[in-house]
């Protein structure tokens, strides 16, 4: 579904990103990780078209550098790590924002608003002020906003293909199983998900495909367990991890316990 | 606490079920109110004034044609005087407030506005130019343009500092507010030096026409102005509506107003050519009418919250509203001579302008 070559990204004198491959298949929750500066943020900027870059991107056979902006808008939605709003919107007319273009004639949008609303346990809150709300609230009315954008994961036949910036940078536990199970179910459907996350545990309990990205280039890409190796993670991190084992000098320590979770939902 | 007081500027109260949060259909009902009260201060302001009318004789006379029942003169003054004054007014305070709107939408402040930011003052000096120069140097353009010449040079003025502005205060798509007001005070202060030195070449007649003009007022309004003005403010009224929900998804940023499919370049230029061109209509014609830009969009937002779709129209019709209120004001305090309604609206305005800085001061980085 998302098929990307040799992207290149400088800014100023520095090359952000220097050749980088990764694709994301329909069905599937790819997840990139690295440490800070590795370029994560910036290749997600280029592969929503949202800063120019050398290479070649394509969502759905689209090439995404020269894409209108409202056909990729049909096609994909987009949670940033941060928003501001600038006036004082309420929490339904934010989400209502998701729906600004594309193909919507037939759809019931007070409807929409409030499933939106729903699938990220923010029922009720409809008539709030979004500048009244916390960090954490904010980060899942942006997420409704998202998922209202692109509600169907397959439209029209096309997969259609979530992106997603840390969207979990601010939500306590429960909420980031609840996100990264909104992620999984949208894969689920048909859709395509790529999110940027910073946690390896959630990453290898919930991705299907990691790209773990190190200096601006991809290090090493595919399944969990063959990415999520001490070897890498030191590599990449530069600090020892443990895969698999209950850390030495530690006997205690939380688990959260996201296998029951999964099951349950 | 800093947060919990935006809600003081958020508007109407939220409703509860299904619908809570929607405000479209108060906001309908809102303009429907405009609309009425438009339409009692148009006719009252054709027929208050020097030659006392009754309004509905007025109305009823111009609206089936039984002229026996006006007098001549009232005729005169109702067809050539107050008539294209009140079309003048109703079109500047109209542009006014749209302009000063979509202007807060594009720079995502609600302090942005053309007279506060340097536009009007960019529109003034093009403005000047033309009167200045427009007998010498410039007289090819002036005749090649004739009537538009000084609304076309208004325009380009305040089109130069409009994109200069916005190069100057946005960043990587944000826009700073510190550097948006810095930048134009400097702007500001760098046409007003322009317009001095051209005021220092002009000739006394040269001078009694940028005296009037400068002042700000819509009591020279005549056929021929609002003929002038009409054929650049009506298009951008009725385009405005179009530009609503880019603006929408602009106060999310630049970034997601692209994500949600918006082209943000394109919609930029287009943003930024629409307020020049209405703020240098409405200078050209009138000179510096300020504050209808900042009042009329926030006391809207404070009544049906800020979405453009219901903002933009409410904005149209309350701006003509406050303008022909500011003008009969204008007219009537010291009778039978006329202040200047630019006096006006800045007593009004300038103190309002103070009271939402003073409120935001602790809410947003300004």
């Amino acid at each position: 579904m998302l098929e990307a070559h040799n992207i290149q990204v400088r800014l100023g004198k520095t090359d952000i990103l220097q050749g980088i491959d990764m694709s994301a298949a329909k069905g599937q929750f790819t997840v990139i990780i690295g440490p800070n500066g590795s370029g994560k943020t910036t290749l997600m900027r280029a592969l929503t078209g949202e800063i120019k870059f050398d290479g070649s991107a394509r969502l759905n056979g689209v090439d995404i550098a020269h894409a209108r902006p409202a056909d990729l808008a049909g096609m994909r939605g987009v949670l940033p790590q941060s928003t501001d709003l600038s006036f004082p919107f309420t929490v339904h007319e934010v989400v209502r924002l998701g729906l600004t273009m594309g193909v919507h004639s037939h759809v019931d949008i007070s409807g929409r608003i409030d499933d939106a609303l729903s699938a990220v346990d923010m029922n009720g809150f409809g008539g709030r002020f979004y500048q009244e709300l916390s960090g954490g609230e904010q980060q899942r009315v942006q997420l409704a906003r998202v998922l209202a954008q692109v509600w169907e994961p397959v439209f029209q036949h096309a997969p259609r293909c979530l992106f997603l910036d840390e969207p979990i940078s601010s939500l306590d536990i429960r909420h980031q199983l609840q996100i990264m199970q909104i992620a999984r179910r949208y894969a689920a459907a048909g859709g395509g998900v790529v999110a940027i996350l910073h946690d390896l545990n959630l990453t290898a309990q919930f991705a299907d495909h990691v790209v773990l990205m190190h200096q601006g280039r991809v290090h090493a890409s595919g399944p969990p367990r063959q990415v999520l190796t001490s070897a890498n993670l030191e590599a990449v991190y530069g600090c020892p991890m443990a895969v698999s084992d209950i850390p030495q000098g530690m006997d205690f320590f939380v688990l959260p316990l996201i296998a029951a979770i999964r099951e349950t939902s | 606490m800093a947060m919990s007081s935006i809600s003081l500027d958020a508007g109407a109260p939220p409703r509860a079920g299904m619908l809570a949060g929607d405000r479209s259909a108060f906001a309908r009902r809102i303009l429907l109110v405009l609309v009425v009260c438009l339409l009692f201060t148009a006719v009252f302001s054709l027929a208050s004034g020097a030659t006392d009318t009754s309004a509905l004789l007025v109305a009823w006379a111009l609206l089936s044609g039984q002229d026996s029942l006006i007098t001549a003169v009232e005729r005169v003054v109702i067809l050539d005087i107050r008539m294209p004054r009140l079309l003048l007014g109703m079109m500047i305070g109209a542009s006014l407030a749209v302009s000063g709107a979509t202007m807060q939408g594009l720079f995502r402040n609600p302090l942005a506005d053309p007279g506060i930011v340097g536009v009007s003052a960019g529109a003034g000096l093009g403005a000047v130019t033309f009167i200045v120069l427009g007998a010498g140097v410039l007289s090819p353009v002036a005749v090649l343009l004739g009537l538009y010449h000084v609304p076309f040079a208004a325009f380009a003025g305040g089109l130069v500092f409009t994109f200069a502005l916005y190069r100057i205060s946005t960043r990587n798509g944000r826009t700073s507010v510190a550097t948006m007001l810095l930048a134009g005070i400097a702007l500001g202060a760098m046409a007003g030096a322009f317009t001095g030195l051209l005021v220092f070449w002009a000739d006394d007649q040269q001078l009694r026409d940028l005296t009037f003009w400068g002042l700000g007022s819509v009591a020279g309004a005549t056929w021929p102005k609002v003929l002038a003005v009409a054929p650049i403010i009506v298009p951008i009224l009725l385009l405005s509506p179009f530009m609503a929900r880019g603006l929408n998804a602009m106060t999310l940023g630049e970034a997601t107003a692209q994500h949600l499919g918006v082209n943000v370049q394109i919609f930029k230029r287009v943003a930024i050519v629409q307020v020049a061109a209405a703020t240098g209509a409405s200078v050209a014609v009138s000179g510096g009418i300020g504050f209808v830009g900042i009042v009329v969009p926030h006391l809207l937002r404070l009544l049906i919250g800020p979405d453009h779709r219901y903002l933009l129209p409410a904005c149209a019709l309350l701006g003509a509203i406050m303008l022909l209120f500011a003008d009969a004001i204008a007219r009537q305090i010291v009778a039978p001579a006329e202040l200047p309604i630019g006096i006006i609206t800045a007593t009004i305005g300038a103190p309002f302008f103070l009271w939402i800085l003073l409120r935001r001061r602790g809410l947003m980085d300004i």
